[in-house]
Protein backbone atom coordinates (compact mmCIF):
# COMPACT_ATOMS: atom_id res chain seq x y z
CA UNK A 1 0.00 0.00 0.00
CA UNK A 2 2.55 2.38 0.88
CA UNK A 3 4.68 1.72 -2.41
CA UNK A 4 1.58 2.02 -4.17
CA UNK A 5 1.51 5.56 -2.77
CA UNK A 6 5.27 6.46 -3.29
CA UNK A 7 4.86 5.48 -6.61
CA UNK A 8 1.66 7.40 -7.13
CA UNK A 9 3.18 10.43 -5.55
CA UNK A 10 6.50 9.65 -8.15
CA UNK A 11 4.42 9.69 -11.21
CA UNK A 12 2.72 12.73 -10.51
CA UNK A 13 5.77 14.34 -9.74
CA UNK A 14 7.68 13.00 -12.48
CA UNK A 15 4.59 14.07 -14.92
CA UNK A 16 4.58 17.60 -13.64
CA UNK A 17 8.25 18.16 -14.10
CA UNK A 18 7.91 19.58 -17.50
CA UNK A 19 5.58 22.52 -16.09
CA UNK A 20 7.64 23.03 -12.90
CA UNK A 21 10.57 23.98 -15.63
CA UNK A 22 9.75 26.09 -17.64
CA UNK A 23 9.10 28.80 -15.47
CA UNK A 24 5.59 29.39 -15.80
CA UNK A 25 3.70 32.55 -14.91
CA UNK A 26 1.51 31.21 -11.66
CA UNK A 27 1.19 34.17 -9.80
CA UNK A 28 -1.90 36.36 -10.97
CA UNK A 29 -5.56 34.93 -10.52
CA UNK A 30 -5.69 34.20 -14.40
CA UNK A 31 -6.10 30.85 -15.71
CA UNK A 32 -5.84 30.75 -19.20
CA UNK A 33 -2.95 28.10 -20.05
CA UNK A 34 -3.96 28.73 -23.60
CA UNK A 35 -1.86 31.68 -23.24
CA UNK A 36 0.79 30.73 -20.80
CA UNK A 37 -1.06 32.63 -17.73
CA UNK A 38 -1.56 29.61 -14.64
CA UNK A 39 -2.45 31.19 -11.89
CA UNK A 40 -3.11 28.30 -9.22
CA UNK A 41 -4.35 30.31 -6.06
CA UNK A 42 -8.02 30.82 -7.05
CA UNK A 43 -8.19 26.95 -7.46
CA UNK A 44 -6.38 26.53 -4.39
CA UNK A 45 -8.87 29.15 -2.66
CA UNK A 46 -11.64 26.81 -4.07
CA UNK A 47 -10.93 23.53 -3.02
CA UNK A 48 -10.33 24.95 0.52
CA UNK A 49 -13.48 27.16 0.87
CA UNK A 50 -15.66 24.71 -0.44
CA UNK A 51 -13.68 21.79 1.38
CA UNK A 52 -13.95 23.44 4.45
CA UNK A 53 -17.36 25.18 4.63
CA UNK A 54 -18.75 21.87 4.04
CA UNK A 55 -17.23 20.02 6.54
CA UNK A 56 -17.75 22.81 9.18
CA UNK A 57 -21.52 23.18 8.10
CA UNK A 58 -22.04 19.13 8.29
CA UNK A 59 -20.80 19.18 12.51
CA UNK A 60 -23.84 20.50 13.54
CA UNK A 61 -26.16 17.53 11.53
CA UNK A 62 -23.71 15.15 12.20
CA UNK A 63 -24.23 15.84 15.83
CA UNK A 64 -28.12 15.64 15.68
CA UNK A 65 -28.56 12.43 13.71
CA UNK A 66 -25.73 10.71 16.58
CA UNK A 67 -27.67 11.59 19.08
CA UNK A 68 -30.95 10.90 17.36
CA UNK A 69 -29.25 6.99 16.52
CA UNK A 70 -28.38 6.72 20.09
CA UNK A 71 -30.97 8.39 22.09
CA UNK A 72 -34.25 7.96 20.28
CA UNK A 73 -37.13 6.16 21.86
CA UNK A 74 -38.86 4.60 19.34
CA UNK A 75 -36.32 1.59 17.03
CA UNK A 76 -38.37 2.16 14.35
CA UNK A 77 -36.77 5.83 14.08
CA UNK A 78 -33.60 4.75 14.73
CA UNK A 79 -33.84 2.15 11.66
CA UNK A 80 -34.97 4.02 9.74
CA UNK A 81 -32.57 7.01 9.60
CA UNK A 82 -29.46 4.61 9.90
CA UNK A 83 -30.82 3.07 6.82
CA UNK A 84 -31.80 6.73 5.06
CA UNK A 85 -28.08 7.77 6.38
CA UNK A 86 -27.05 4.19 5.31
CA UNK A 87 -28.39 4.73 1.74
CA UNK A 88 -27.28 8.06 1.21
CA UNK A 89 -23.52 7.43 1.92
CA UNK A 90 -23.87 4.89 -0.80
CA UNK A 91 -24.95 7.25 -3.13
CA UNK A 92 -22.97 7.30 -6.24
CA UNK A 93 -21.51 10.96 -5.50
CA UNK A 94 -22.03 11.89 -9.32
CA UNK A 95 -26.20 11.15 -8.74
CA UNK A 96 -25.96 14.03 -6.09
CA UNK A 97 -24.18 16.18 -8.48
CA UNK A 98 -27.17 16.06 -11.07
CA UNK A 99 -29.81 16.42 -8.87
CA UNK A 100 -27.70 19.68 -7.71
CA UNK A 101 -27.27 20.59 -11.41
CA UNK A 102 -31.27 19.49 -12.16
CA UNK A 103 -32.66 20.83 -9.03
CA UNK A 104 -30.96 23.25 -7.07
CA UNK A 105 -29.01 25.54 -9.42
CA UNK A 106 -32.03 26.46 -10.87
CA UNK A 107 -33.07 27.30 -7.79
CA UNK A 108 -30.00 29.27 -6.78
CA UNK A 109 -30.31 31.24 -10.02
CA UNK A 110 -33.65 32.85 -8.70
CA UNK A 111 -32.49 34.30 -6.00
CA UNK A 112 -28.96 35.42 -7.51
CA UNK A 113 -25.86 34.95 -10.57
CA UNK A 114 -26.21 32.03 -12.10
CA UNK A 115 -27.46 28.96 -9.68
CA UNK A 116 -23.78 27.40 -10.21
CA UNK A 117 -21.63 28.56 -7.10
CA UNK A 118 -19.49 28.24 -4.27
CA UNK A 119 -22.97 28.05 -2.69
CA UNK A 120 -24.31 24.85 -4.67
CA UNK A 121 -20.76 23.40 -4.05
CA UNK A 122 -20.79 23.13 -0.20
CA UNK A 123 -24.61 22.25 -0.40
CA UNK A 124 -23.94 18.91 -2.56
CA UNK A 125 -20.55 18.26 -0.79
CA UNK A 126 -23.04 18.29 3.05
CA UNK A 127 -25.17 15.92 1.31
CA UNK A 128 -22.69 13.68 1.08
CA UNK A 129 -20.50 14.16 4.05
CA UNK A 130 -22.89 14.17 6.43
CA UNK A 131 -24.22 11.00 7.03
CA UNK A 132 -19.88 9.80 6.68
CA UNK A 133 -19.78 11.86 10.13
CA UNK A 134 -22.97 10.74 11.51
CA UNK A 135 -22.58 7.24 11.06
CA UNK A 136 -19.04 7.76 12.27
CA UNK A 137 -19.99 9.67 15.32
CA UNK A 138 -22.79 7.55 16.27
CA UNK A 139 -20.13 4.44 16.61
CA UNK A 140 -18.39 6.42 18.41
CA UNK A 141 -20.71 7.57 21.09
CA UNK A 142 -22.05 4.11 21.06
CA UNK A 143 -18.65 2.60 22.06
CA UNK A 144 -18.30 5.26 25.17
CA UNK A 145 -22.12 5.08 25.72
CA UNK A 146 -21.88 1.33 26.10
CA UNK A 147 -19.25 1.68 29.22
CA UNK A 148 -19.99 4.84 30.87
CA UNK A 149 -24.50 3.98 30.80
CA UNK A 150 -24.35 2.04 33.57
CA UNK A 151 -22.39 3.90 36.07
CA UNK A 152 -23.74 7.46 34.98
CA UNK A 153 -27.38 6.10 35.72
CA UNK A 154 -26.38 4.84 39.15
CA UNK A 155 -25.33 8.46 39.68
CA UNK A 156 -28.59 9.39 38.62
CA UNK A 157 -28.02 10.68 35.24
CA UNK A 158 -30.22 10.43 32.17
CA UNK A 159 -29.35 9.49 29.02
CA UNK A 160 -29.46 13.04 27.26
CA UNK A 161 -26.60 14.23 30.05
CA UNK A 162 -24.74 11.25 30.29
CA UNK A 163 -24.21 11.90 26.32
CA UNK A 164 -23.74 15.91 26.64
CA UNK A 165 -21.73 15.92 29.69
CA UNK A 166 -19.41 12.97 29.62
CA UNK A 167 -19.86 11.41 26.13
CA UNK A 168 -18.58 13.92 24.02
CA UNK A 169 -16.33 15.76 25.87
CA UNK A 170 -14.38 12.27 26.01
CA UNK A 171 -14.60 11.47 22.73
CA UNK A 172 -13.20 14.95 20.57
CA UNK A 173 -10.28 13.46 19.49
CA UNK A 174 -12.36 10.72 18.28
CA UNK A 175 -14.32 12.82 16.63
CA UNK A 176 -12.09 15.29 14.98
CA UNK A 177 -9.84 12.47 13.77
CA UNK A 178 -13.60 11.36 11.95
CA UNK A 179 -14.20 15.29 10.77
CA UNK A 180 -10.30 15.22 9.06
CA UNK A 181 -11.31 12.18 7.36
CA UNK A 182 -15.32 14.10 6.49
CA UNK A 183 -12.51 16.89 5.24
CA UNK A 184 -10.55 15.02 3.22
CA UNK A 185 -13.56 13.09 1.30
CA UNK A 186 -15.24 16.78 1.12
CA UNK A 187 -11.69 17.85 -0.69
CA UNK A 188 -11.30 14.98 -2.87
CA UNK A 189 -15.09 15.12 -4.45
CA UNK A 190 -14.82 16.13 -8.25
CA UNK A 191 -17.70 15.07 -10.54
CA UNK A 192 -20.18 16.26 -8.19
CA UNK A 193 -18.83 19.51 -7.92
CA UNK A 194 -18.02 19.93 -11.55
CA UNK A 195 -21.67 20.17 -12.19
CA UNK A 196 -22.60 22.73 -9.43
CA UNK A 197 -19.47 24.76 -9.53
CA UNK A 198 -19.15 26.71 -12.32
CA UNK A 199 -15.61 26.55 -13.00
CA UNK A 200 -14.61 30.33 -13.43
CA UNK A 201 -11.72 30.89 -12.68
CA UNK A 202 -11.61 33.43 -9.72
CA UNK A 203 -11.83 34.46 -6.05
CA UNK A 204 -15.53 34.68 -5.27
CA UNK A 205 -16.70 37.34 -3.32
CA UNK A 206 -20.05 36.11 -2.47
CA UNK A 207 -21.31 32.43 -1.62
CA UNK A 208 -23.09 32.71 -4.97
CA UNK A 209 -20.08 33.21 -7.15
CA UNK A 210 -18.69 30.45 -9.52
CA UNK A 211 -15.70 28.64 -8.27
CA UNK A 212 -13.29 26.15 -9.61
CA UNK A 213 -11.47 23.34 -7.22
CA UNK A 214 -8.43 22.09 -8.30
CA UNK A 215 -9.84 18.83 -9.12
CA UNK A 216 -12.34 19.97 -11.05
CA UNK A 217 -9.88 22.03 -12.72
CA UNK A 218 -8.09 18.39 -13.94
CA UNK A 219 -11.44 16.99 -14.52
CA UNK A 220 -12.61 19.67 -16.99
CA UNK A 221 -9.18 19.88 -18.96
CA UNK A 222 -7.72 17.09 -18.93
CA UNK A 223 -9.43 15.45 -22.02
CA UNK A 224 -7.84 18.35 -24.31
CA UNK A 225 -4.79 19.61 -22.72
CA UNK A 226 -1.26 18.90 -24.48
CA UNK A 227 2.32 19.66 -23.60
CA UNK A 228 2.82 22.44 -20.45
CA UNK A 229 -0.85 22.71 -19.67
CA UNK A 230 -1.41 19.05 -19.41
CA UNK A 231 1.76 18.90 -17.13
CA UNK A 232 0.21 21.65 -15.04
CA UNK A 233 -2.57 19.64 -14.43
CA UNK A 234 -0.95 16.74 -13.14
CA UNK A 235 0.62 19.69 -11.17
CA UNK A 236 -2.56 20.90 -9.66
CA UNK A 237 -3.08 17.00 -8.94
CA UNK A 238 -0.11 16.79 -6.80
CA UNK A 239 -0.90 19.29 -5.31
CA UNK A 240 -3.91 17.46 -4.06
CA UNK A 241 -2.13 14.49 -3.14
CA UNK A 242 -0.10 16.52 -0.95
CA UNK A 243 -2.87 18.43 1.03
CA UNK A 244 -4.81 14.79 1.30
CA UNK A 245 -1.42 12.57 2.84
CA UNK A 246 -0.87 15.91 4.96
CA UNK A 247 -4.65 15.80 6.30
CA UNK A 248 -4.56 12.04 6.89
CA UNK A 249 -1.03 12.07 8.94
CA UNK A 250 -2.58 14.71 11.05
CA UNK A 251 -6.43 13.03 11.41
CA UNK A 252 -3.89 9.50 12.68
CA UNK A 253 -1.58 11.63 14.86
CA UNK A 254 -4.69 12.93 16.42
CA UNK A 255 -6.21 9.75 17.06
CA UNK A 256 -2.90 8.46 18.38
CA UNK A 257 -2.87 11.19 20.64
CA UNK A 258 -6.03 10.00 22.44
CA UNK A 259 -5.15 6.71 22.52
CA UNK A 260 -2.44 7.61 24.96
CA UNK B 1 -14.09 -33.54 -16.88
CA UNK B 2 -11.52 -31.03 -16.49
CA UNK B 3 -10.49 -31.54 -19.95
CA UNK B 4 -13.85 -30.39 -21.13
CA UNK B 5 -13.99 -27.24 -18.62
CA UNK B 6 -9.98 -26.87 -20.61
CA UNK B 7 -11.82 -27.32 -24.23
CA UNK B 8 -14.40 -24.92 -23.90
CA UNK B 9 -12.40 -22.57 -22.46
CA UNK B 10 -10.42 -22.30 -25.03
CA UNK B 11 -12.98 -22.36 -27.61
CA UNK B 12 -14.64 -19.66 -26.40
CA UNK B 13 -11.01 -17.82 -26.42
CA UNK B 14 -10.89 -18.48 -30.42
CA UNK B 15 -13.31 -16.34 -31.61
CA UNK B 16 -12.56 -13.37 -30.10
CA UNK B 17 -9.22 -13.35 -31.88
CA UNK B 18 -10.37 -14.47 -35.02
CA UNK B 19 -12.12 -11.03 -35.25
CA UNK B 20 -11.09 -7.51 -36.48
CA UNK B 21 -10.75 -5.48 -33.67
CA UNK B 22 -10.84 -1.82 -33.91
CA UNK B 23 -10.35 1.47 -31.69
CA UNK B 24 -11.61 4.51 -31.66
CA UNK B 25 -10.61 7.65 -29.45
CA UNK B 26 -11.20 11.15 -29.72
CA UNK B 27 -13.69 13.85 -29.89
CA UNK B 28 -17.09 13.71 -27.70
CA UNK B 29 -19.36 15.37 -30.61
CA UNK B 30 -17.68 12.66 -32.88
CA UNK B 31 -18.28 9.58 -30.43
CA UNK B 32 -21.94 9.23 -30.44
CA UNK B 33 -22.21 9.43 -34.48
CA UNK B 34 -19.55 6.43 -34.75
CA UNK B 35 -20.88 4.71 -31.85
CA UNK B 36 -24.16 4.48 -33.70
CA UNK B 37 -22.05 3.46 -37.09
CA UNK B 38 -20.08 1.54 -35.53
CA UNK B 39 -22.95 -1.14 -34.33
CA UNK B 40 -24.45 -0.89 -37.60
CA UNK B 41 -20.91 -1.75 -39.29
CA UNK B 42 -21.08 -5.28 -36.82
CA UNK B 43 -24.30 -5.73 -37.75
CA UNK B 44 -23.16 -5.98 -41.83
CA UNK B 45 -19.39 -7.02 -40.82
CA UNK B 46 -20.43 -10.45 -38.10
CA UNK B 47 -16.38 -10.80 -37.61
CA UNK B 48 -15.77 -6.94 -36.71
CA UNK B 49 -15.67 -5.48 -33.28
CA UNK B 50 -15.57 -1.80 -33.06
CA UNK B 51 -14.83 -0.10 -29.77
CA UNK B 52 -15.65 4.03 -29.27
CA UNK B 53 -14.53 6.18 -26.26
CA UNK B 54 -14.13 9.81 -25.95
CA UNK B 55 -11.70 11.61 -24.21
CA UNK B 56 -11.27 14.59 -26.87
CA UNK B 57 -10.21 15.58 -30.23
CA UNK B 58 -6.53 15.99 -28.79
CA UNK B 59 -6.59 12.80 -27.30
CA UNK B 60 -7.99 11.55 -30.64
CA UNK B 61 -4.94 13.01 -32.33
CA UNK B 62 -2.48 11.73 -30.17
CA UNK B 63 -3.67 7.81 -29.43
CA UNK B 64 -3.70 7.78 -33.97
CA UNK B 65 -0.64 9.49 -33.74
CA UNK B 66 1.02 6.55 -31.54
CA UNK B 67 -1.27 3.72 -32.94
CA UNK B 68 -2.50 3.42 -29.31
CA UNK B 69 -6.04 3.78 -31.61
CA UNK B 70 -6.62 2.88 -35.60
CA UNK B 71 -8.63 5.66 -35.60
CA UNK B 72 -8.90 9.44 -34.54
CA UNK B 73 -12.11 11.01 -33.97
CA UNK B 74 -11.71 14.75 -34.32
CA UNK B 75 -13.93 17.79 -34.42
CA UNK B 76 -12.33 20.15 -36.83
CA UNK B 77 -9.54 19.99 -39.49
CA UNK B 78 -6.21 18.76 -39.07
CA UNK B 79 -3.56 21.77 -38.40
CA UNK B 80 -0.66 22.46 -40.45
CA UNK B 81 1.73 20.40 -37.46
CA UNK B 82 -0.49 17.45 -37.87
CA UNK B 83 0.40 16.98 -41.45
CA UNK B 84 1.77 13.60 -40.38
CA UNK B 85 -1.60 12.22 -40.22
CA UNK B 86 -4.80 11.59 -42.75
CA UNK B 87 -7.74 13.01 -42.34
CA UNK B 88 -10.89 11.96 -43.95
CA UNK B 89 -14.24 13.79 -43.37
CA UNK B 90 -17.44 12.29 -42.28
CA UNK B 91 -19.69 14.76 -41.67
CA UNK B 92 -19.66 18.93 -41.06
CA UNK B 93 -21.27 20.34 -37.51
CA UNK B 94 -22.09 23.95 -37.27
CA UNK B 95 -21.71 26.07 -33.70
CA UNK B 96 -24.48 28.05 -32.71
CA UNK B 97 -25.61 30.05 -29.30
CA UNK B 98 -29.13 29.13 -27.60
CA UNK B 99 -30.87 30.48 -25.14
CA UNK B 100 -33.80 29.14 -23.51
CA UNK B 101 -36.79 28.88 -24.92
CA UNK B 102 -38.60 31.32 -23.27
CA UNK B 103 -36.53 34.09 -24.47
CA UNK B 104 -38.00 36.54 -26.43
CA UNK B 105 -34.91 37.27 -28.36
CA UNK B 106 -34.57 35.90 -31.37
CA UNK B 107 -31.22 37.01 -33.11
CA UNK B 108 -27.80 38.35 -31.95
CA UNK B 109 -25.57 40.23 -34.11
CA UNK B 110 -21.52 39.16 -34.30
CA UNK B 111 -21.23 42.99 -32.58
CA UNK B 112 -23.58 42.36 -30.09
CA UNK B 113 -21.94 38.76 -29.17
CA UNK B 114 -18.80 39.69 -28.86
CA UNK B 115 -19.77 42.70 -26.29
CA UNK B 116 -21.92 39.57 -24.30
CA UNK B 117 -19.36 37.57 -23.78
CA UNK B 118 -16.57 40.19 -22.96
CA UNK B 119 -19.09 41.56 -20.52
CA UNK B 120 -19.98 44.68 -21.93
CA UNK B 121 -23.32 44.03 -22.12
CA UNK B 122 -24.82 42.90 -19.29
CA UNK B 123 -28.51 42.60 -19.61
CA UNK B 124 -31.05 41.29 -22.16
CA UNK B 125 -33.03 44.26 -22.56
CA UNK B 126 -30.05 46.33 -24.06
CA UNK B 127 -30.36 43.91 -26.77
CA UNK B 128 -33.94 44.03 -26.73
CA UNK B 129 -34.60 41.80 -24.45
CA UNK B 130 -36.36 41.26 -21.13
CA UNK B 131 -34.64 42.56 -17.82
CA UNK B 132 -32.43 40.33 -16.96
CA UNK B 133 -28.42 39.85 -15.85
CA UNK B 134 -27.21 37.76 -18.85
CA UNK B 135 -25.60 34.55 -17.43
CA UNK B 136 -22.80 33.73 -19.70
CA UNK B 137 -21.94 30.42 -20.60
CA UNK B 138 -18.25 29.30 -21.85
CA UNK B 139 -16.81 26.28 -22.92
CA UNK B 140 -13.05 24.74 -21.47
CA UNK B 141 -10.18 26.17 -22.66
CA UNK B 142 -8.65 23.72 -24.76
CA UNK B 143 -12.07 22.48 -26.16
CA UNK B 144 -12.45 22.91 -30.30
CA UNK B 145 -15.40 23.98 -29.82
CA UNK B 146 -14.34 27.12 -28.02
CA UNK B 147 -11.54 27.60 -30.26
CA UNK B 148 -13.41 27.68 -32.92
CA UNK B 149 -15.90 29.94 -31.15
CA UNK B 150 -13.22 32.96 -30.25
CA UNK B 151 -11.54 32.27 -34.31
CA UNK B 152 -15.15 33.36 -35.65
CA UNK B 153 -15.56 36.45 -33.15
CA UNK B 154 -12.01 37.27 -33.05
CA UNK B 155 -11.52 37.09 -29.24
CA UNK B 156 -9.01 35.73 -27.13
CA UNK B 157 -9.73 33.62 -23.86
CA UNK B 158 -8.72 36.14 -21.65
CA UNK B 159 -11.42 38.48 -23.12
CA UNK B 160 -14.09 36.32 -22.35
CA UNK B 161 -15.65 36.88 -19.17
CA UNK B 162 -18.19 34.29 -18.31
CA UNK B 163 -20.71 33.05 -14.92
CA UNK B 164 -20.07 29.49 -16.04
CA UNK B 165 -18.00 27.19 -17.65
CA UNK B 166 -18.60 23.72 -18.92
CA UNK B 167 -16.88 20.51 -20.74
CA UNK B 168 -19.43 18.64 -22.87
CA UNK B 169 -22.62 20.73 -25.17
CA UNK B 170 -24.59 18.71 -23.26
CA UNK B 171 -23.74 20.54 -19.71
CA UNK B 172 -24.07 23.39 -21.53
CA UNK B 173 -27.11 22.79 -22.84
CA UNK B 174 -28.48 21.70 -19.34
CA UNK B 175 -27.46 24.94 -17.98
CA UNK B 176 -29.56 26.78 -20.56
CA UNK B 177 -32.48 24.83 -20.03
CA UNK B 178 -32.93 25.61 -16.57
CA UNK B 179 -31.89 29.24 -16.45
CA UNK B 180 -34.20 31.91 -18.64
CA UNK B 181 -31.34 34.08 -18.67
CA UNK B 182 -28.60 31.53 -20.00
CA UNK B 183 -26.72 31.98 -23.52
CA UNK B 184 -24.26 29.30 -24.61
CA UNK B 185 -22.84 27.82 -27.57
CA UNK B 186 -23.06 24.36 -28.28
CA UNK B 187 -22.49 22.06 -31.37
CA UNK B 188 -25.88 22.46 -33.67
CA UNK B 189 -26.25 18.70 -33.67
CA UNK B 190 -26.67 18.21 -30.04
CA UNK B 191 -28.53 20.84 -29.31
CA UNK B 192 -31.26 19.87 -32.15
CA UNK B 193 -31.55 16.36 -30.78
CA UNK B 194 -31.92 18.17 -27.20
CA UNK B 195 -34.52 20.02 -29.17
CA UNK B 196 -36.45 17.26 -30.23
CA UNK B 197 -36.30 15.37 -26.87
CA UNK B 198 -37.98 18.39 -26.04
CA UNK B 199 -35.16 19.97 -23.44
CA UNK B 200 -36.46 24.10 -23.12
CA UNK B 201 -33.77 25.57 -25.26
CA UNK B 202 -33.90 27.07 -28.51
CA UNK B 203 -31.38 27.92 -31.31
CA UNK B 204 -30.57 31.59 -31.78
CA UNK B 205 -29.94 33.42 -35.11
CA UNK B 206 -26.75 34.57 -35.84
CA UNK B 207 -26.39 37.95 -37.70
CA UNK B 208 -29.91 37.22 -39.20
CA UNK B 209 -28.73 33.92 -40.11
CA UNK B 210 -30.55 30.75 -39.43
CA UNK B 211 -28.24 27.96 -37.97
CA UNK B 212 -30.21 24.87 -39.36
CA UNK B 213 -28.35 22.17 -40.88
CA UNK B 214 -29.75 23.40 -43.92
CA UNK B 215 -28.16 26.55 -43.82
CA UNK B 216 -24.37 24.44 -42.22
CA UNK B 217 -25.11 22.13 -45.59
CA UNK B 218 -25.49 25.30 -48.00
CA UNK B 219 -22.26 27.09 -46.18
CA UNK B 220 -24.74 29.77 -45.48
CA UNK B 221 -24.23 29.56 -41.92
CA UNK B 222 -20.46 30.85 -40.73
CA UNK B 223 -19.53 28.67 -37.73
CA UNK B 224 -18.92 25.37 -38.93
CA UNK B 225 -16.39 22.55 -38.85
CA UNK B 226 -15.41 19.48 -40.12
CA UNK B 227 -16.20 16.09 -37.98
CA UNK B 228 -13.06 13.50 -39.05
CA UNK B 229 -11.39 10.53 -38.68
CA UNK B 230 -7.96 10.41 -38.64
CA UNK B 231 -5.14 7.98 -39.14
CA UNK B 232 -1.69 7.56 -40.36
CA UNK B 233 -0.45 7.78 -43.44
CA UNK B 234 -0.94 4.01 -43.65
CA UNK B 235 -3.89 3.01 -42.36
CA UNK B 236 -4.60 -1.16 -42.03
CA UNK B 237 -7.24 -2.74 -44.71
CA UNK B 238 -9.91 -3.03 -41.79
CA UNK B 239 -9.56 0.76 -40.71
CA UNK B 240 -9.92 1.65 -44.28
CA UNK B 241 -12.78 -0.45 -44.47
CA UNK B 242 -14.65 0.92 -41.76
CA UNK B 243 -13.72 4.64 -43.02
CA UNK B 244 -15.47 3.98 -46.21
CA UNK B 245 -18.57 2.52 -44.56
CA UNK B 246 -19.11 5.55 -42.66
CA UNK B 247 -18.71 7.61 -45.60
CA UNK B 248 -21.25 5.89 -47.65
CA UNK B 249 -24.63 6.39 -48.11
CA UNK B 250 -24.75 3.07 -45.92
CA UNK B 251 -24.04 5.38 -42.92
CA UNK B 252 -25.68 8.34 -44.66
CA UNK B 253 -29.13 7.94 -41.92
CA UNK B 254 -27.03 7.88 -39.41
CA UNK B 255 -25.37 11.16 -39.73
CA UNK B 256 -28.66 12.53 -40.38
CA UNK B 257 -30.80 11.35 -37.24
CA UNK B 258 -27.76 12.80 -35.29
CA UNK B 259 -28.33 16.19 -36.85
CA UNK B 260 -25.25 16.42 -38.79
CA UNK B 261 -24.75 17.48 -42.11
CA UNK B 262 -23.61 15.18 -45.09
CA UNK B 263 -20.23 16.48 -46.86
CA UNK B 264 -21.40 18.13 -50.34
CA UNK B 265 -20.39 14.69 -53.06
CA UNK B 266 -17.31 15.67 -54.26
Amino acid sequence: MALLSVGLFVFLAKESTPFLFSSPQVTGNQWHPTEGTFGFFPLLVGSFLTAIFSTLFSLPFAFAFARILLLARRPMVRESLRVLLETLSGLPSIIVGLWGLTFLVPKIAAVSGAGVSLFASVFILIVMVTPLLSLAFYSTFEQKMKDIATPGHALGLNDDVILRRIVVPSSLRSLASQSYLGLGRALGETMAVLLVCGNIVQIPHSIFDSVRTLNTNIALEVAYATGVHRSSLFCGGLLMLIFSTALLFTSYKVRANEAN
Amino acid sequence: MRNLIFALLISMALPASAAEKLLLTGSSTVAPLMMEIAKKYEKDHPNARVDVQSGGSSKGIADAREGVADLGMVSRSLKPEESDLMSHRIAIDGISLISHKTNPIQNLNKDQVIKIYKGEIKNWKDVGGKDGQIVVINKAEGRSTLELFLQHFGLKASDVKAQSIIGENEQGIKMVSGNPNAVAYVSIGSAEAAIANNVSIKLLDLDGQKPSTEAVKTGKFPIIRDLILVTKKNPSPAALDLIKYAQSAKAADIVKEQYFVLPPKN
